[in-house]
């Protein structure tokens, strides 16, 4: 090695805590980097293996009732022959209910042909065998723990007979990944919906409306290129709904997570970068300003500057190797962590760790431009320093000074002139420092309002219950008696007719949720945006009405179970799902029915009563009550709060040592004064005191730049947010701003300990014969 | 023909819109082993003169020749070159470069010239021996007296065998007795490797060791003699 490249990895050696310091910030930048980048291949290679592996249909129709399974054979195989089908699978699936150590679980019964068909939504076995005689089963993975486990005699409730069935087996379908996700009117977390696949016949067999359903099917999914053609062939026999491969839940809830790594990872990882950036420009500037004496040395010895720049490169290539190699290991480890945190979160999601070198290369790429970039700016002022200039440096010893009279002792007027001595650099550590503090503060905002936002919206629910029924019924007979509830229990039972939708806007589809009631404003307190609730109309959610561009006075176009409805828009309100629309009961194309109900209990009703009555009654699929999704709410809130809070004590964390590193970078400038400290015989306390006004001071005006800096960035994480998964909107809280100032002044106060510590351990001997001798 | 010579050399500084002038007219030659001492109040150009000797500064204008190579009108790069192949310096504050020891500062001044790291090696241990400091190799600066220090830097200036040598006060931070100790082995040195040197200094003790003594002031030389 060149003796010139080793006296510069010496002197790195020398700053090490510093060079770690700052490499282990470089080193989460880059980390989270490739956590954004592998962590959304990871998830796009799961949707891959879905949708590849699982056979994954192109569609789901749901037909209207229950039709000939013939005569929809017939139309498939027609399609088949065309080339418009590869392959599709007839079902019969009905809802029903699960009991469990006395607690009713919806229930979903699949009715196959053929549960071992590998051409077409494939059900995958995790133990145990296919099931083959008509009183067998195989059950969807995740309700183990409540009795859905290979050899259990296990009984469900369809149509209001009893399914006494024997599990052969436990396996995982694709479409059923999601299942329960999201109720209409709460938040409900996913899971908890037993999932059945049994033989055709068996279901076949069950009687509705005192005759057996016979030889007849009610849903169609399907493989092939031209969805939409076979969609309008089924609507021959009446097709009620339908879902595309790109609208499934499952497939929609991993798009969105992959997006979100995609975009917001990287986003944040850039934040960290250029504050790592702007650590490593300060540190090295001093080295540089300090080293000045020592360049027009070797100038004189007849070294170019090329040779001199390369040397010093090895400061900068010390910290982009280490950040990079760490930043590779966080990035792999902290991927595999969290995609096993979000798969355990979500039951039965199966995570494809695929084989990918770019996103390691872009994270070592990107940590290697931004430390390079730091480096710029001190190796241009190197580059254009002459020998003579460079020789007859002095270290600019200059300060500024105020006349003022200062009243204290001596160390105290040290320490407020020490801290605006070089005020441009003061300025500079400050807004370093500000920022720092404030990328802390601004996740601290982020997740208070999204968990206010969420809150908020939870509490402005009115209803007590809520209810899907197993089929349409006549908007005038949904009443007390026809749930079945004690009577006089309830206040208010409100109809709403749940359905999807998909609204037009230009060259794009938008799939909406739409919820039609005629008493909507019985049903939720709601928060409006724009607009008036006193004209009946079509209420969009925020998010909703942004994408589609429209607000209170245009109107949309919504196709509704294949029949399009025109809206007038009357209102934007929040709402927690984004593509909600609710709409008066009047408007949806068959105003008499609806297929759920809400319930707002009377004062003193009898809980237990009301549950036992609904559980008890074979019309109903569904039922939320407030209290279990707000147990589910409280459930999520605290893994949402776990998930920002950890981010903003790793910004914390960080804000601390980009605070040590720049002020140390101060600190370093006066080891003359602190060696004349001491040999003035100084205690460790006095000499602390300067250094710990100063960085009061330097606090003081950190955190001040900090609250409008962490403003600024809850802003727009909170949009990266609303672009990518959820939407809420930032808000700024007196709470939010003491927060940022306490963990400020908490990290940044914390960091003294460097500087002072620098201080105490200066050899005064040493330096005052280095600095007397030249 | 003289090592060194000096032909009508002028050199000023422009500061705040005033123009003035360091050196002017300057006439100077020095022939190959010749020990000459520049001596001049502060301001007086000595300063300017080695720079310009040792291819730090340029001259405004006027010719400097130095082993036939007329530097004057050379660009930074072919500077960098003539000061690695032809010149030595020694400074007052030693600058020593303190993450190395004795023998890895020697060794740095003759990566310039020399690639085979033997060969550096042992040409490095031979100067600090000659400087006698065969014991103290392995030394950072922090470990060494002032007078090693300046021992290690004439090793240093001396390792990659310049034409000239410029020392700028090399014994103005040393005490008496060191002071003697340095001028006497840059006087051997010059002798026994014929190596030029331009010493500036305002210690008049020193003047016994020069061949020859110039003083310098306003920007010209105003006495020139032995």
């Amino acid at each position: 090695m060149k003796t010139l490249s080793l006296s510069v990895i010496r002197k790195n050696r020398q700053m090490k805590w510093r060079v770690i310091g700052i490499s282990l910030l470089m080193a989460w930048a880059s980390g989270m980097f490739i956590m954004g980048q592998y962590g959304a291949l990871a998830m796009d290679a799961s949707i891959e293996d879905r949708v590849e592996n699982y056979k994954f249909p192109d569609a789901f129709v749901t037909l209207n009732g229950p039709q000939d399974r013939n005569t929809v054979q017939g139309i498939m195989d027609g399609f088949v022959t065309d080339g418009d089908v590869d392959a599709y699978q007839l079902r019969l699936v009905l809802n029903g209910h699960y009991y469990h150590d006395d607690i009713r679980y919806p229930a979903i019964i699949v009715g196959l042909e053929d549960p071992a068909d590998t051409t077409i939504n494939k059900l995958k076995l995790d133990d145990g065998v296919y099931f083959s005689g008509v009183d067998e089963a195989v059950v969807q993975r995740g309700m183990e723990d409540e009795g859905l486990r290979s050899g259990e005699a296990v009984s469900f409730t369809v149509l209001g007979q009893q399914l006494g069935l024997d599990i052969t087996g436990v396996g995982i379908s694709t479409e059923f990944l999601m299942a329960g996700d999201v109720s209409l009117g709460s938040f409900s977390l996913p899971g908890g919906v037993a999932i059945a696949f049994v033989s055709l016949d068996r279901l076949q067999a069950l009687e509705r409306q005192g005759a057996p359903i016979g030889d007849k099917v009610n849903s169609v999914a399907f493989i092939g290129s031209d969805t939409g053609k076979v969609i309008e062939g089924l609507d021959a026999v009446g097709v009620n709904s339908h879902i595309l491969q790109m609208d499934h839940p499952s497939i929609i809830f991993l798009s969105a997570n992959a997006d979100e790594w995609r975009v917001i990872l990287p986003v944040i990882s850039a934040m960290f970068l250029v504050l790592g950036g702007v650590a490593i420009l300060m540190v090295f500037s001093r080295v540089i300003q300090n080293d000045t004496r020592f360049i027009g040395v070797l100038m004189a010895m007849g070294y170019t500057h090329r040779e001199i720049m390369r040397s010093y490169l090895s400061f900068g290539l010390s910290i982009a190797v280490i950040s990079s190699l760490l930043g590779i290991l966080f990035g792999y480890g902290i991927t595999i962590g969290i995609l096993e945190v979000f798969a355990s979160m979500i039951g039965d999601m199966g995570i494809v760790l695929p084989f990918a070198v770019m996103p390691f290369v872009y994270g070592v790429v990107v940590c290697f431009i931004f430390v390079f970039i730091a480096l710029l700016l001190p190796l241009y002022k190197l580059r254009m320093l002459t020998p003579s200039e460079a020789l007859e440096h002095h270290d600019d010893g200059s300060v500024f000074v105020s006349n003022r009279r200062m009243k204290g002792s001596k160390l105290t007027v040290l320490g407020l002139r020490n801290t605006f001595r070089k005020p441009r650099q003061t300025l500079i550590t400050m807004a370093v420092i500000g920022l720092a503090i404030g990328a802390t503060g601004g996740w601290y905002i982020v997740g208070d309002s999204a968990i206010t936002y969420i809150n908020d919206l939870n509490a402005q629910d009115k209803w007590d219950v809520e209810t899907n029924f197993a089929s349409v019924v006549q908007a005038g007979d949904v009443n007390e008696t026809f749930l079945g509830l004690p009577a006089g229990s309830s206040d208010s039972v409100i109809g709403f007719m749940s359905a999807g939708g998909v609204v037009q806007s230009g060259d794009s589809q938008h799939i909406a949720v739409v919820l039609a009631s005629d008493s909507l404003t019985d049903i939720k307190d709601f928060d409006v945006e724009k607009g008036s609730l006193d004209t009946p109309g079509a209420m969009l959610a925020v998010p909703f009405a942004d994408e589609l561009g429209v607000g209170p006075g245009d109107s949309i176009e919504v196709l509704i179970g294949g029949t399009p409805v025109t809206l007038q828009v009357t209102a934007v309100v929040h709402s927690l799902l984004e593509n909600m629309i609710y709409m008066p009961l009047a408007d949806m194309p068959d105003p008499n029915q609806v297929n759920g109900a809400f319930v707002v209990l009377a004062d003193g009703a009898d809980k237990d009563d009301v549950r036992a009555a609904i559980y008890a009654n074979d019309q109903i699929t569904m039922v939320v009550f407030k209290e279990d999704s707000a147990a589910a709410l409280a459930e999520m809130m605290e893994t949402m709060e776990e998930f920002f809070f950890t981010f903003m004590f790793l910004n914390g964390f960080i804000a601390f040592i980009i605070a040590a590193a720049t002020v140390t970078v101060i600190a370093a400038e006066r080891d003359m004064e602190y060696a004349t400290l001491k040999s003035l015989g100084k205690k460790r306390s006095e000499i602390a005191k300067p250094i710990v006004i100063e960085m009061v001071i330097l606090t003081a005006g950190a955190v001040l730049i900090s609250i409008p800096a962490a403003y600024v960035l809850g802003i727009f994480i909170g949009d990266l947010y609303g672009q990518t998964s959820m939407f809420f909107p930032v808000v700024f809280s007196m709470e939010s701003a003491v927060f940022t100032v306490v963990l400020g002044v908490f990290f940044t106060m914390a960091a003294a300990i460097v500087p002072i510590r620098h201080a105490w351990h200066v050899d005064v001997e040493r330096m005052i014969r280095e600095r007397t001798s030249g | 023909m003289s090592l060194v010579e000096l032909r009508k050399v002028n050199k000023g500084y422009s500061s705040g819109g005033e123009f003035t002038s360091v050196l002017s007219d300057l006439v100077l030659d020095a022939d190959k082993g010749e020990m000459l001492i520049i001596m001049g109040p502060s301001g007086s150009g000595k300063t300017t003169l080695m720079n310009i000797l040792g291819g730090i500064d340029r001259p405004d204008s006027g010719s400097v020749m130095i082993d036939g190579e007329d530097i004057s009108g050379y660009d930074p790069v072919r500077l960098t070159d003539f000061r690695r192949r032809k010149v030595g310096f020694i400074f007052q504050f030693y600058n020593l470069i303190p993450t190395l020891t004795a023998k890895e500062n020697v060794e740095l001044s003759l990566e310039t010239v020399e690639d085979d790291r033997e060969t550096i090696s042992r040409r490095a241990s031979h100067y600090l021996r000659l400087v006698g400091l065969e014991d103290k190799m392995d030394n950072f600066p922090q470990e060494l007296s002032g007078g090693q220090q300046q021992r290690v830097a004439i090793a240093r200036a001396l390792a990659k065998e310049p034409r000239i040598i410029l020392a700028d006060e090399p014994t103005g931070n040393l005490d008496g007795a060191r002071e003697e100790s340095i001028m006497e082995l840059m006087k051997n040195i010059q002798n026994e490797l014929g190596i030029t040197f331009f010493i500036v200094t305002h210690n008049t003790k020193l003047r016994k060791y020069a061949d020859r003594v110039m003083q310098l002031g306003g920007g010209v030389i105003v006495e020139n003699g032995g």
